[in-house]
């Protein structure tokens, strides 16, 4: 880095500033943490039950992003096709658009009321499958832009070897195509899983708030506030969730993530 | 970084010169507080109500961090024993209203009473604990001993009543006023079922608000209460101020 891109005072103040938005929030919340019964908050029968279903979707969803969301990748990377800039926009669609409605939709796709509700008998309305899909849906369009980008500077070189080589394609791309776009999958995953973690809209839209089975710790946070005996907890679980995603971010993101 | 500031102060006038009343209102004061927007805006051009809709405990939870209601009706006087400010007038009880049991209009489940929720793989919408209707729930199954099979808690009740009437849930417990307010539910009436007081909380006092509060407690609005299916206040006689809220918590 020259002393020339160096941002101007100015910038760097407003920089200063930003920073602050994001700091002063979290400072906040420790300051109203109930410190001397933080661990009982955290050892509550609805805080482990929420925890549980949090880590199950959250894994699930991520699961799920990876294996659609890795061959979208692909296709939109390395392919032209008709359409293209279309399937783009639905894919990171889920992006923009609020979780409440991409949560209105689900319902309307896979609610009780739809074919898809009649034919399996209940739909996926607050079952644990709903929450996954849920999460899985707001998720991975941050695995395939990740993907995508990282695909988009990999060198093409390897795999015209490995085809020279007269490597079929589906042996050229799981041994050659798959290995090169593994920071980007890796990278991807991550915020995947950190998006799936934190999903609260769409969740509680399509797939209800039902203890043990679409309760996740977000939504337990929510129901805690409701009620004044239970503020602490929303607190508690709050700072749970801050310290689970720091760390995960800060010791994957040094792990896996190349640094530019 | 950009800050959105709110388009007009609190209290202030709105930009076509109209004065500005926040009003925080119970969510099932939905179709209600429609009606007293309408009637008082039209005999008061001057004025613009805005609603502030949600479960009475989040409206509660609002006013004491700071947000600037001018009158709070809650779903259940017991609520207001929760604000950190008192009203600058003794809350005056509006009207009645009562839990029910909802199902979707075709009851896909085949629910005829509370004993019916108990059943393997009935899924119930209700409110959530520490919202007025969430905890008259609490009170009614500890009280009959009715167990929930399987239950999605809910921020408030009109977000109960529309779980229901998608048919995403097999039933839900509502006030019987919301059950009124639509035909894609069925009403499975309850015995001995839990009563709430609507109760309104005044807490500025400007001539403007003393003016609205006046007119929610007038006969006109006792009238369109009536309309919508709430049951009258025990407290409030013709022509004299209501006393003391009642108890008569959900």
């Amino acid at each position: 880095m020259t002393a020339l891109r160096r941002p101007p005072t100015v910038v760097l103040v407003v920089a200063g500033l930003g920073v602050l938005l994001f700091l002063i929030p979290v400072l906040a919340l420790l300051g109203d943490a109930p410190w001397s019964t933080l661990f009982t908050q955290f050892a509550a029968p609805e805080t482990v039950a929420a925890g549980r279903v949090s880590v199950i979707v959250s894994l699930a969803a991520t699961a799920l992003a990876v294996v659609l969301g890795v061959p979208m990748a692909f296709a939109l990377a390395n392919m032209d096709f008709w359409g293209k800039p279309i399937v783009r926009t639905i894919i990171t669609v889920p992006l923009v658009l609020p979780p409440v409605v991409t949560g209105v939709a689900l319902t309307s796709a896979f609610g009780r009321r739809t074919l898809f509700g009649e034919l399996t008998g209940i739909g996926l309305t607050s079952t644990m499958a709903g929450a996954i899909l849920a999460a899985a849906v707001v998720a991975t369009p941050f695995l395939v832009l990740t993907v995508e980008g990282t695909l988009r500077s990999t060198d093409p070189g390897y795999e015209q070897l490995a085809s020279t080589l007269g490597a079929p394609p589906l042996a050229r791309w799981w041994h050659i195509s798959l290995p090169l776009a593994r920071p980007g999958v890796l990278a991807g995953a991550i915020l995947a899983w950190a998006r799936a973690l934190g999903e609260f809209g769409a969740t509680i839209t399509f797939a209800g708030n039902t203890e043990g089975s679409t309760q996740t710790l977000p939504l337990e946070i929510a129901l805690a506030l409701e009620n004044p005996d239970t503020q602490d907890r929303a607190v508690a679980v709050s700072i749970l969730m801050l310290i689970v995603s720091l760390t995960v971010l800060i010791t994957l993101r040094d792990r896996w993530i190349p640094r530019r | 970084m950009s800050i959105v500031m709110p388009a007009t102060a609190v209290g202030c006038s709105t930009g076509d010169g109209r004065r500005t009343i926040d009003v925080y209102a119970a969510s099932s004061l939905a179709d209600m507080m429609e009606l007293v927007e309408e009637g008082y805006e039209r005999d008061n051009p001057e004025v613009d109500l805005r609603m502030n809709l949600a479960g009475t405990n989040a409206l509660v939870r609002q006013v004491n961090s700071g947000a600037d209601a001018a009158i709070l009706v809650a779903a259940d006087a017991s609520f207001l024993e929760d604000l950190v400010e008192e009203p600058i007038v003794t809350p005056v009880a509006l009207a009645t209203n009562e839990l029910t049991l909802t199902v979707p209009a075709d009851n896909p489940a085949g629910i005829a009473g509370p004993e019916d929720l108990g059943r393997e793989g009935v899924l119930t919408a209700r409110c959530a604990t520490g919202v007025p209707c969430g905890d008259a729930t609490d009170v009614y199954l500890a009280a009959n001993g009715f167990a929930v099979a399987r239950s999605t808690e809910e921020a408030n009740v009109r977000s109960v009543l529309a779980k229901v009437s998608t048919g995403e849930v097999d039933a839900g417990f509502v006030y019987r006023t919301d059950a009124a307010a639509t035909d894609t539910v069925l009403e499975i009436p309850l015995a001995d079922a839990p009563q709430v007081t609507v109760t309104m909380a005044q807490l500025d006092s400007s001539e403007a608000t003393t003016e609205l509060a006046r007119y929610l407690g007038s006969d006109e609005v006792a009238d369109l209460f009536a309309r919508l299916g709430f049951g009258p206040a025990e407290s409030r006689q013709p022509g004299i101020p209501a006393g003391d809220p009642p108890g008569d918590g959900g």
